[in-house]
């Protein structure tokens, strides 16, 4: 229609236009569908004719003698100038192609041609995809040089970010949170990812060094979407689905039986010195339930009938179990997750409004956990006459995070227990007979391991927990942003903007006293209050100027200020007389009770230079100083700067030539940026750090001073230097490639720097002093694989590779002391290497007669006063080498493993036809290595009623000699393999099916008469499949490839969606 | 130069916006800093003893660290007279496997003892000139107290201290010893004291501590006469201490007088408070005691989950139930009250928890029914034992007899000898002081090992260890942070 409108339009415009003098024909084509445009309007350049094309696309222009330039113009395409020729096409390019990609920068936006930095940008359409309740674990696979790590799967939980690799040792390594300007203090599970309009993660220092202070570890900047200008849009967003386990469990024993003879063979072998193997078979026979596991899930079979001591078989005759609960079944259910969200744009030529609601509500997988989340945002951006624009955003969320004990290695995390408790004990209260035990009431009872003295977990049994416990974390957050933009004397800019973030928390958490860890003081509560504000307000002067035709100049300058204040209040009582109610008027016995409140508070001011000549040329320069509130007066301030340059070749005449480079630039930056953000050890933040402080405990009612920190006044910013050089290229314009190599050195690294112990607690100090480099690249390459009428195949991937390397180690430890670095408790440290090479037993199998792990004891060659020698390599003269068969007689070796993987990265693609649209992410890691601790329990010797792992079906027995499992002997601790041994460092490998979209747009045809523009409906699924080294590991945990317990496992989540816009 | 005009204005109106100097000082109120802290002691001393007190109970972030109880408990572990049923905490030690650099039982052993001692020295570095009133003299009396006695306890868990022939071997290397200027000595001597020393030496300073504890405390010092006064070091306790460190030091004539008279004002605890529980400080015997409550106790990570198998923490749930050692059981007389304080072989049905119903299990330690039952750290039993056992060293086993009697005579009224050997006293110390953190000690200083694997033992089957005395396995390695962030110590001066 709109073609045909503007071809009419024009008809009248230019009848009577035809002075010939030449004739010139030819025909426009689109660029986006090869059909012909109608209606583009041809402008003879010099000259006041023209004409327009018709229904086929033709045009006919008579060319006025001197003349030869035509310029082609239609709306929505790029206005194109060529030279007329007879017979000629002339194809149109989409605007948007041709719009230059706006990168959100410090401070402002920037053109992508012009930007010098290195940034990734996740656009919110494809975010909106993901079906993450927080933001941050969307980032999985999606850019290069961001890696996400995850402990706890349970809706909601937040994720740890880390951008160029790990950047600090114990200060905080979470980049810098920026939400439209201004840094963000909330969970990113207060932000729903249709409010997003782009998320961009800038790396190097030429971006960031803008957020000197706090840059140090990455800047990621999210902007929300804003009201465009145009007709009222409305957009409303349904999905409904369900999430289950995202990663399945070990491959453990299933079978009763298998556990009753592997347990009595662990207990038969733990006799066999005292009694012999006669006798010890019998007597491990007889009392295999009496003695050691105490339940006997076979009816029929006597307590010491189960196992024939003769062949330590299983008795044929037990068959029927008296109850079939599953521990990896019946605990967990699918839970619902459902999501509603509706955003209105609307805008004139001075006002531009947004405006979103939405509601969550993801339940977990496993009982009691789960996440809610009603959100509401506007944005208003308002024009005041010619020169002034001013802006709000506020927006609220209810969030309400529900989850139960879930901390990794304890008892209490259900995620570990169900692997770990053996295939014989029940969910719930069985009779000796093997009939339900019931209530007064008749309800089932939940087993709790007290009445039949469970050997696994006595007194827990998380189901029960996790349906009377109460673990609960609700939260008002409001973020608000104003802005007041002048602009005058035509260059000149002046913005001030305001912002103050604020939420509230609720905390509560309710042992029940029905049973487990507080019955025996009648339930345990606590309530934790707190609230953070955080005021940030800025001002901003640009200055923008164009010099003769092609010398552009920017300059910003700026003053930016920030407060945070927080307050937190704590109790504990005990005592609840209703087993539901966790409010403390409902408890009788006070326990403790505490409260506080800190402030923190950064001051800087800034400068930033741009320069660009001929739009081929970019410089830019920037310097920031910042001081901030945790350091002593004397050192408080520190400078960070930036420069940056780049040149688009694509730009330069020799370029021209080659058509198939549609885009070439080249750029390279170097700077520093700060990082003051220490954490304690728990990871709450560090306010003041110059001074000793006292905690003041209780004694009975008097106060009980203790040293809790040792203040140090000298200790400073940590100081992040960045080298940063690639290259972006488009090719066939359709190929997008970037690359950059990167060079990040963290010098003067916040260390918790260890004292001699003798010195008392605390025995550490924090200093500023160990150096590490991170050296690596990234690579994103994008592209259109098939582009036409009807079908559109896109692809991206991401990869990235970096060395994490020590470049000066502390001060306590000096190279020139310890020119072969020094053992940093499981990892060794030294120069060159990595911040997590592991150091460990060498285990090296089972010996062949006995049965017992064997590792390597080394003996070292000692000059005449004891000390090791040492090759030429700084590596000890090995004198011999003897296997011994426990742990602490064996000797920790550098195992020449690090946590830090090789290779992440992220592959995605994307089909489009005949109204479908198809979408597939995915997420990898190769190499780095994991101690796969939740294995190690699982293999261990028999522990009463713990667990096995499959793979000690293939344990050393006196016929099963050639195996490097050893044997079963619960009676002996150095019995199974030690965990600290190099035996459970695993390949952290992994490829993740991360998001699979499938959606159908309807035919705008059948839709335009009721109003609607667009309506899709789609599946979606998370998370959907893991492949790793070992089914059941979860390389994802951490990236310092320690404390891989089971935790709360990644979601899986299906859902179907509506997506309708009017 | 329009632009330079206006970037000075631009310049102005940034620094109109900038904040104030103070802007950055910000506020915290969470801990005290050293002024606020030195304020606050200076209207009320007793802050930083009371900090001593309570780290002596702290929980160190693993339920089988908890301060002062559970240093105690785990070398109890190391002897032969605790057996256990099963393999939980505390079960390395029992193991004998819990003492190489790089353990953090190591590490927390050292760290406490030496914390304790950092918190003296904050106390005594405020008084180089010594105590003027007699409230100063019982500050820094129990300052010493506390050094003196962490000292004595590092050198004999981690030193193998003495010689086969049974006398000290004062030339063995010993430990750091961190004193104070108020000590009277320069910066550059303090630092020398920092290395291995040797055990004659970190003995001394110990004897010179506790001497001094002594001397300050017997001039006018009252502890608090509350229950949870008891936390407090008065005289008594000092020359308790004292006692202790002269049975360690052989000087018997000493120990003997210094336990008289530490005991002096206590009477022994009845036949009918045997069955009590050793768990009130406010019982006739207790001299030194810490008297928990609702917010000091740590629950399941506590001294009494671990050992009274009648309180309901890990003990009482079975995972590591306390049993006494078969032969010392059956060394019990059958008309000793405190015979009934265990279980006999075939245990008993009737108790109410798992861990109490096994064969041999403890029932000494009760259970008030809430998780604040007190720790005992010196009950004037001890000091009749000592006593005794200086007497009889010296050959004066009439005498010995007669101090016995005085325990005795609530234990078992049949008792009724007139004279007592060592061996004699080493026994009953075995069972009256059982479980209460002295087996280890004794063992050592007596130069004693251990045998698990006689006939009819009771210890756990992978636990059936012989183990010599003067076995390396008797004392632990310097830990792995003191050996690298030490440069007195070198690496070939770790114990092996």
């Amino acid at each position: 229609m709109k073609r045909l409108t503007l071809f009419i339009v024009s008809l009248f415009l230019f009848v009577g236009t035809a002075l010939a003098q030449t004739k010139v024909t030819g025909t426009v084509i689109s660029q986006e569908d090869g059909e012909p445009i109608v209606g583009a309007t041809i402008k003879i350049v010099g000259a006041r004719t023209g004409a327009i094309t018709n229904f086929d696309g033709q045009f006919t222009v008579t060319m006025p003698e001197g003349k030869d330039m035509i310029e082609i113009t239609y709306l929505g395409c790029k206005t194109e100038t060529v030279k007329a020729v007879n017979g000629m096409r002339v194809i149109m390019k989409p605007d948007s192609e041709t719009l230059d990609e706006v990168v959100v920068v410090a401070y402002g936006t920037q053109k992508k041609s012009s930007f010098t930095g290195s940034a990734a940008t996740v656009k919110g359409d494809k975010l909106e995809k993901m079906q993450v309740s927080n933001l941050g674990k969307a980032l999985e696979g999606a850019a290069a040089g961001v890696q996400i790590t995850s402990t706890n799967g349970s809706p909601g939980a937040d994720a740890q970010i880390r951008i160029r690799g790990i950047g600090s040792i114990s200060a905080s390594q979470q980049p810098l949170i920026v939400v439209d300007g201004v840094p963000y203090e909330m969970s990113l599970n207060s932000i729903p990812t249709q409010d997003i309009e782009t998320m961009t993660i800038l790396k190097d220092a030429a971006a960031n060094s803008m957020y000197g202070a706090r840059g140090s570890n990455g800047v990621i900047m999210i902007t929300t979407k804003s009201g465009k200008t145009g007709k009222v849009n409305i957009n409303f967003d349904a999905r409904y689905g369900f999430n289950t386990r995202g990663v399945p469990t070990y491959d453990v024993i299933t079978d009763a039986g298998q556990y009753y003879e592997m347990m009595y063979e662990s207990y038969r072998n733990s006799l066999v010195e005292q009694m012999g193997m006669d006798d010890a078979s019998k007597y491990a026979a007889e009392h295999l339930i009496d003695g050691n596991l105490k339940y006997n899930v076979f009816k029929g079979v006597a307590d010491n009938q189960l196992i024939d001591p003769t062949t330590g078989k299983i008795n044929p005759a037990a068959t029927q179990r008296k109850w079939n609960d599953d521990w990896n079944k019946d605990p967990f259910k699918h839970g619902i997750r459902q999501e509603y969200n509706a955003t209105i744009t609307s805008g004139s030529d001075a006002t531009k409004v947004f405006a979103s609601l939405g509601y969550l509500k993801d339940e977990g997988y496993m009982k009691g956990s789960g996440f809610d989340r009603y959100n509401g945002r506007v944005k208003i951006d308002q024009n005041i006459g010619k020169s002034i624009r001013v802006g709000g955003n506020i927006a609220y969320s209810h969030t309400d995070y529900k989850t139960f004990g879930d901390t990794q290695s304890n008892y209490s995390n259900i995620f570990m227990f169900s692997q770990n408790i053996a295939p014989i004990y029940p969910i719930y209260l069985y009779k000796e007979d093997g009939s339900l035990w019931l209530d007064d009431n008749g309800n089932r009872q939940y087993d709790w391991g007290t009445e039949y003295v469970r050997p696994y977990a006595a007194e827990q049994n998380p189901l029960a927990a996790a349906e009377a416990n109460i673990q609960r974390n609700e939260r008002d957050n409001v973020s608000s942003r104003g802005y007041f933009e002048w602009t005058f004397l035509n260059d000149f800019k002046f913005t001030a903007n305001v912002a103050y973030d604020v939420y509230n928390g609720w905390y509560t958490e309710l042992m029940t006293p029905i049973g487990g860890d507080a019955k025996n003081v009648g339930g345990r509560g606590y309530k934790e209050v707190y609230r953070k504000g955080a005021l940030n307000v800025n001002q901003l002067i640009d200055w923008n100027h164009t010099f003769g035709s092609d010398h552009d100049v920017h300059v910003l300058l700026g003053h930016e200020n920030k407060n945070d204040k927080y307050r937190y209040f704590y109790g504990q009582m005990t005592q609840f007389s209703d087993p539901t109610n966790p409010e403390f008027a409902n408890a009788a016995q006070y326990q403790d009770m505490t409260s506080y409140s800190w402030e923190y508070a950064l001051e800087g001011y800034f400068l930033k230079g741009e320069y660009n000549y001929d739009d081929k040329y970019y410089l830019t320069a920037s310097i920031r100083r910042d001081g901030s509130s945790r350091f002593h007066k004397d050192n408080r301030w520190g400078t960070f700067w930036a420069v940056g340059g780049s040149w688009r070749l694509n730009e330069e005449e020799f370029m021209k030539e080659i058509d198939w480079v549609s885009g070439l630039k080249l750029k390279v930056s170097y700077g520093t940026q700060g990082n003051d953000h220490l954490l304690d050890e728990n990871g709450l933040d560090l306010i003041h750090v110059y001074s000793d402080l006292y905690a003041v405990n209780r004694v009975d009612g008097a106060a009980a001073f203790s040293k809790w920190l040792r203040g140090n006044p000298d200790v400073t910013w940590e100081k992040s230097r960045n080298f940063n050089a690639g290259f972006e290229a488009q090719l066939w314009k359709r190929l997008n490639i970037g690359f950059d190599f990167f060079i990040k050195e963290t010098r003067d690294m916040l260390y918790q720097s260890p004292l001699a112990a003798s010195e008392g607690k605390p025995n550490y100090i924090w200093r500023n002093e160990m150096n590490m480099k991170n050296t690596g690249f990234e690579i994103e390459i994008s592209g259109d694989i098939i582009k036409n009428n009807t079908l559109t195949w896109s692809a991206s991937l991401n990869l990235t590779h970096y060395k994490n390397e020590l470049t000066k180690l502390p001060e306590s430890k000096p190279a020139s002391e310890f020119p072969n670095g020094y053992q940093a408790g499981r990892y060794w440290r030294k120069l060159g290497g990595s911040l997590y090479d592991w150091y460990r037993y060498e285990y090296v199998g089972v010996d062949p007669e006995t049965g017992k792990p064997q590792y390597n004891h080394y003996t070292y060659k000692t000059d005449d006063d004891g000390n090791i020698m040492r090759d030429a390599d700084g590596n000890e003269i090995v004198e011999s080498i003897e296997k011994v068969n426990t742990a602490s007689e064996a000797t920790l070796r550098q195992t020449g493993k690090s946590a830090i993987p090789d290779l992440t990265g992220g592959f995605s693609t994307t089909v489009t036809a005949y109204g479908f649209d198809l979408t597939v992410s995915t997420a990898f890691q190769l190499g780095g290595w994991a101690w796969d601790a939740q294995y190690a329990t699982l293999m261990n010797a028999g522990d009463k009623g713990e667990n096995f792992h499959k793979d000690m079906l293939n344990r050393w027995t006196a016929t099963n000699t050639a195996t490097n499992i050893p044997a079963l002997n619960y009676g002996d601790q150095n019995a199974g393999i030690d965990s600290s041994s190099d035996y459970f460092l695993t390949k952290g490998d992994y490829f993740s099916l991360r998001n699979v979209t499938l959606g159908y747009t309807l035919p705008k045809k059948w839709l335009t008469r009721a109003g609607i523009s667009n309506v899709r409906v789609y599946l979606t699924g998370d998370n959907i499949w893991l492949k790793s080294k070992r089914k059941g590991f979860d390389p994802r945990y951490s990236f310092s490839g320690y404390n891989q317990y089971a935790g709360y496992s990644a979601l899986s989540s299906y859902s179907v969606g509506l997506n309708v816009a009017f | 130069m329009k632009v330079l005009k206006y970037m000075s204005m631009g310049l102005l109106t940034l620094a109109l916006a900038s904040c104030g100097s103070d802007y950055l000082d910000t506020d915290y109120t969470r801990h005290l800093d050293t002024e606020t802290a030195g304020e606050a002691a200076g209207r009320n001393p007793d802050v930083f003893l009371n900090g001593m007190w309570s780290w002596q109970v702290e929980y160190q972030g693993y339920h089988d660290s908890f301060g002062l109880m559970s240093s105690l408990l785990a070398k109890d572990m190391m002897s032969e007279d605790i057996a256990v049923n099963a393999f939980s905490f505390f079960c390395y030690d029992y193991d004998f496997d819990n003492r190489m650099y790089n353990y953090r039982r190591t590490s927390e052993e050292w760290a406490f003892h030496y914390t304790d001692i950092a918190k003296a020295n904050e106390i005594i570095g405020l008084y180089p000139e010594g105590g003027k009133t007699a409230d100063e003299k019982g500050l820094l009396g129990q300052a010493l107290a506390i050094r003196g006695n962490a000292y004595a306890y590092l050198v004999q868990i981690f030193q193998t201290y003495m010689n086969a022939d049974g006398t000290i071997n004062r030339d063995a290397t010993g430990v750091p010893l961190i004193l104070t200027t108020a000590d009277g000595y320069t910066l550059d001597e303090l630092d020398a004291l920092k290395g291995r020393n040797t055990v004659g030496d970190v003995l001394d300073q110990a004897e010179k501590d506790l001497t001094a504890a002594v001397e300050n405390l017997s001039k006018g010092y009252k502890r608090p006469n509350t229950e949870s006064g008891k936390a407090y070091i008065d005289l008594s306790v000092a020359q308790g201490l004292l006692a202790r460190f002269y049975l360690l030091t052989q000087q018997w004539d000493k120990a003997a007088a210094a336990a008289k008279a530490a005991r002096a004002d206590y009477a022994q605890r009845s036949a009918k408070e045997l069955k009590d529980g050793f768990m009130d400080v406010t019982a006739s015997d207790v001299m030194w005691g810490f008297n928990h409550t609702t917010e000091t106790q740590t629950a399941y990570a506590s001294y009494f989950s671990h050992i009274s198998n009648l309180a309901p923490g890990y003990a009482g749930l079975s995972y590591c139930s306390k049993l006494i050692d078969a032969r010392l059981y059956n060394q019990i007389a059958d008309d000793d009250y405190r015979k009934a304080l265990f279980n006999g072989p075939a245990g008993d049905k009737t108790q109410p928890t798992p861990g109490a119903r096994l064969p041999y299990a403890n029932l000494k330690f009760g259970n008030d029914g809430s998780w604040t039952m007190d720790y005992i750290y010196m009950r004037a039993a001890e000091m009749v034992l000592i006593e005794a056992e200086a007497l009889a060293r010296q050959g004066k086993n009439t005498e010995a007899a007669a101090v016995m009697k005085e325990l005795m005579q609530n234990r078992q009224p049949s008792w009724n000898e007139t004279s007592v050997s060592v061996d004699d006293v080493l026994l009953q110390r075995r069972i009256e002081l059982w479980g209460e953190g002295f087996a280890y000690f004794d063992l050592k200083r007596n130069n004693k090992g251990v045998d698990r694997n006689y006939p009819g033992s009771n210890h756990l089957a992978g636990s059936l260890h012989t183990i010599p005395a003067l076995d390396a396995r008797w004392t632990y390695q310097i830990p792995q942070s003191e050996m690298q962030e030490n440069s007195h110590i070198k690496d070939s001066e770790q114990n092996p």
